[in-house]
Parts: C-alpha cells; structure tokens; sequence
C-alpha cells in the first residue's frame, strides 16, 4: 500500500536530523533510537517509488551526508546491536563519534581518530 | 551581732551555650557548602572548552570570585569559632554561678530564681557578720558574680568576633545571597562578556568582565524566574525552543542597562538591544552545543519530573521530547513522559510484548496495537519510547529474548508470510 507523501516527507525530515547528529559526532539519545533512525532510511528505501524527484536528490544529498560523517566497519559494530533484515550499505558504517548515552549502551568507544 | 545583710539580688547567666554551638554549626555548615562551591567553580572554569584569548582570560573572573568565597568560608568559620568559645565560655560561667548557688544553699541561705536575676536571702540561717559562714557566703555571692561577668565578658568577645568576621566580608553581601546557586551563571556572564568584548573591540577588559559577572549574578536571578516560567508554560515547537533563550537575552539586556547606568549613569537603548539580541544568540547556540556534546543540562524541573515519572536520564529528557513527541501528538514533557509510564503500566501488566536484553541489561517492549517501542532499565525507568516507522518489524530486529506475547510476534509473522523466522 503505498505510504501517503507527507509521511515521506516527514520520515526525511527524521533521516535529516539523524544525518546531523552525525555530522555533530554526538548523536544524544539511545542506542535504540540510533538503529531506530537507520531503520526509517529502510523504511525510506522501501517507499522509494512515493518520492518525487526532487525528494529523491535531497535524499541522494542527505546520504553523502551520513557517508561523509560516518566510518564503514562492515557492519561490525551495529551487528552486535541490531540485525536489520535490510541489506542498505548504510547499516555497514558507524558513527565516528557519540554522546555519552550512545557511549554507555554500546560500551565501546567510538575513537574520532580512526577515520 | 547584726545578721548578714541581705537580701543580695546577682543578674543570671541567661545565655544557652546548647543555641550558641547550634548556631557555630550552622556557620560551620555554610563555611563548608561554600568551599564545595568554590571546588566546583575551579573544576566548572578548568574544564571551559574556550580557545585563544577568552581561554587565557577565564580565570581572571573566576579567581576574583574564587578569592571571594575563600574569604566568605573563612569569615564563616571564623563566625564559627567565636561561637564556640562563647559557648565553652557560657559552660564554665553556668558551672561556676551553679556551683556558688549550691554552696549558699548549704550556707542555709534562700535562693529565689527568675527569669533574669538571682535573688539570695540569708534570714533563716541568721547568718552573723564576720563569722565564717559569712564568709563563706560572701564568698559564694562573690563567684556567683564573677560568673556573670565571665559570661558578659564571652558575650562581649563574641559580639566583637562577630562584628570582625562581618567586617572581614564586608562586600559580599550580593555574593552571600546569590553565590551559591548561581556561580555558574556568573561565570557564563562573565565568558560572554570577554568574547563580546573580544568581538567589539578586539581587547579584554578584566574590570568590565567582573562588573559584567557580578551583575550577571543579580540578573541571574531574574532571568532564572522567567526560565521557570517558561519552563511551567510547556511551549512546544520553536516558540518552546526560543523562548528560554529570549528570557536569557531580557536577562542580559537587564545587566546591559544597570552596568551602563552603574559605570556611565546613562543607559543607550541600541547597546541594550544589541547586548539582549547577543545574549539570546549566544544562549541559543550554547544551549545547542551542549545539548549536541553530552553536557549535562537537566533543568530542576527536568530533574524532578524524572523522578516522578521513573525516567531514566534528566540530561536527556527534553532531546527525547523533542525527537519523538510528535510521532504520537504529545503536547509537552509531562504528556510524553505519562504516555512512557502507561505504555509501562499495560504491557507490564500482560498486554504486548517484552523482550529482555541480557547483554545490555534492557527491557524492550512494544504494543503492536499503538505502536509504541519502549525501552526500560532493569528496575524499569523509561530509557526511551517511541513510534518505529517500521513498527513490529523494526521490534523483531532488535536484539533480546521475547518473555511475553510471543503469540503477538507469531501472529504477525503470520501475516506477514514470514512463519519461518519466528523461533
């Protein structure tokens, strides 16, 4: 069924934010709601066909975003949290850094250095 | 042989030395809050991420404060001490006026106590001058008397204490009332007054950085009722996200007007609005940069809200208001933070599903007929709620061990064509 367009247009609003608390290396919430908000660029990825074009550019732009303010580590660090049915590239990269909360969840140290 | 004159009437020893060492602790006890003060302003000061000449410049506020409150707790230990010794002073005069009473009493004398006086009357004995229970009985009124004075003498050294201890802060009066809450605020008034002089004119004047923080204290108190204000307005939106930063740019544009008029005797109207206008650009992006780098910055009422809703983390109650009040139309922190407590309440209580997460010590819950993800601590207070886009999906993907209504997750399964993945 497809999702109606202001949803879409909400859940990028929602992968927007996320992208820049990646951008500030200090995402604040929880780890749950970190994988929560990868998970709405699952839900984005399977709605595709409902964004314009231009919704789709911003979204093409949103993700240079996150690649640019993330590390690729295969998925190793969200696989030990999460098991995403989705295949996105996005799930093989972690943050490269985090607030304190993400510190404490996750319980390794996300190093600044190692990009 | 004439009986001995009398009746002989001695002022008492009225002081309490119990009130005296109760009022020396609650000197004590103040001298001791104001030096953890003082140590959290040094650790608060060291660790200031500021660069450059505002870094270099941050401890000449802080050490003027600093120096302040060293003299403040010594004042008040000193305060402390002039009070025990009156106390220690009122004990030997109460032991010695007691021990003289009781040996007039053995005399056979009549001892009348009052309110403030000591009257003895030697009648009954028939006491005669010159033999030597008068003696004995002079002697007694003589000590009696003596401990009067050595307790109006205590009385007088410690009034004279007090007074020098007074005089030793004199000039602090506006930090005795402020400091305590609000060192931090001074200290943020005095930062923001080093980088707009910094901006303005390219120098750091240490006097108007102190003048700018010593107002800052009093405008503090101000702006911190209008935050509260705010605060207890539940805005939600951009209004909610400007607001407390216009209460603090009023503040700083209060602490423009009285530090001109202070310094000039003049107020100019364009540097008020300029300063007010900087002050709620800079607390809007100080807000945001703490609230992005995992600063502490719980509210008292984010504090106390937590406490009663059994949430988690206060630094990061508003983020979570903010982020996901929305996805269920919650109007404010106490909506969200009910909704947390009756998601918890219903699925504790048999409804939906639970999931424990072992290694990370969590319990994940979902009410697939709402939507609602919570996330609980052992001892379940709420670490997040939310409403996944992909609902149940999303849950099953999450790591843990379903505890509870698992036929939700296999009905759903069902549905989905997916049985296979369901053990």
């Amino acid at each position: 069924m497809p999702v109606d367009h202001d949803r879409l247009l909400s859940g990028l609003r929602f992968y927007e934010r996320f992208v820049r608390y990646c951008e500030a290396d200090a995402y604040p919430l929880t780890g749950d709601d970190y994988t929560n908000e990868l998970s709405t660029r699952d839900w984005l990825d399977e709605n595709l066909d409902g964004l314009t074009a231009p919704d789709q550019e911003r979204l093409a732009a949103l993700d240079e975003r996150y690649r640019a303010s993330t590390v690729d580590d295969g998925g190793e660090l969200l696989r030990r949290f999460h098991n995403p049915r989705s295949l996105g590239w996005w799930w093989l990269r972690r943050p490269r850094a985090a607030g304190d909360q993400l510190h404490e969840d996750w319980g390794v140290p996300l190093n600044p250095e190692a990009d | 042989m004439p009986a001995y004159p009398g009746p002989v009437s001695l002022p008492r020893v009225a002081a309490s030395p119990v009130d005296a060492r109760r009022l020396a602790r609650a000197y004590r006890e103040s001298a001791r809050t104001t030096e953890d003060a003082a140590r959290q302003l040094r650790q608060v000061v060291q660790g200031l991420p500021w660069a450059g000449r505002a870094a270099q410049s941050r401890w000449v506020p802080a050490e003027v404060v600093l120096g302040d409150l060293h003299r403040l707790a010594e004042g008040l230990h000193e305060v402390a001490r002039s009070l025990e010794s009156y106390a220690h002073a009122l004990d030997k005069a109460h032991e010695k006026h007691h021990w003289s009473l009781k040996k007039l009493a053995v005399i056979g004398a009549v001892v009348v106590v009052t309110a403030v006086a000591v009257t003895v009357t030697m009648g009954a004995a028939a006491v005669a001058v010159g033999t030597a229970e008068a003696a004995l009985a002079e002697g007694a009124l003589a000590g009696a008397g003596a401990a009067v004075t050595a307790a109006t003498a205590a009385e007088a050294g410690a009034t004279a204490s007090l007074l020098s201890s007074a005089g030793m802060m004199t000039g602090l009066r506006v930090l005795g009332t402020f400091v305590l809450p609000k060192l931090a605020q001074a200290e943020i008034a005095g930062g923001l007054s080093a980088l707009q002089q910094e901006v303005f004119t390219g120098e750091i004047s240490g006097s108007q950085v102190l003048l700018d923080m010593q107002l800052g204290l009093a405008a503090s108190a101000a702006t911190g009722a209008g935050l509260r204000a705010v605060r207890g307005a539940e805005l939600t939106g951009a209004v909610g996200w400007a607001a407390p930063h216009l209460v603090v740019g009023a503040g700083v544009a209060g602490t423009s007007a009285l530090g001109q008029w202070e310094t000039t005797g003049s107020v100019s109207a364009q540097r008020v609005a300029r300063d007010g206008a900087l002050g709620a650009y800079f607390s809007g992006v100080g807000w945001t940069i703490a609230r992005n780098s995992g600063l502490a910055y719980a509210t008292p009422r984010e504090i106390e809200l937590s406490k009663r809703y059994n949430w988690n983390n206060p630094d990061r109650l508003q983020r979570h208001v903010d982020d996901h009040a929305h996805e269920f139309g919650d109007a404010g922190v106490e909506a969200y933070l009910r909704r947390a407590v009756v998601l918890r309440a219903r699925v504790f209580g048999g409804e939906g599903i639970i999931k424990w997460d072992a290694a990370r010590e969590t319990f994940r819950v979902y009410d697939p007929a709402t939507n609602e993800l919570g996330c609980f601590t052992p001892d379940l207070k709420t670490r997040s709620v939310f409403a996944p886009r992909r609902g149940m999906e999303y849950f099953l993907e999450q790591d843990g061990v379903v505890v509870q209504g698992q036929h939700h997750v296999d009905e759903w399964l069902r549905a989905q064509g997916l049985m296979n993945r369901a053990r």
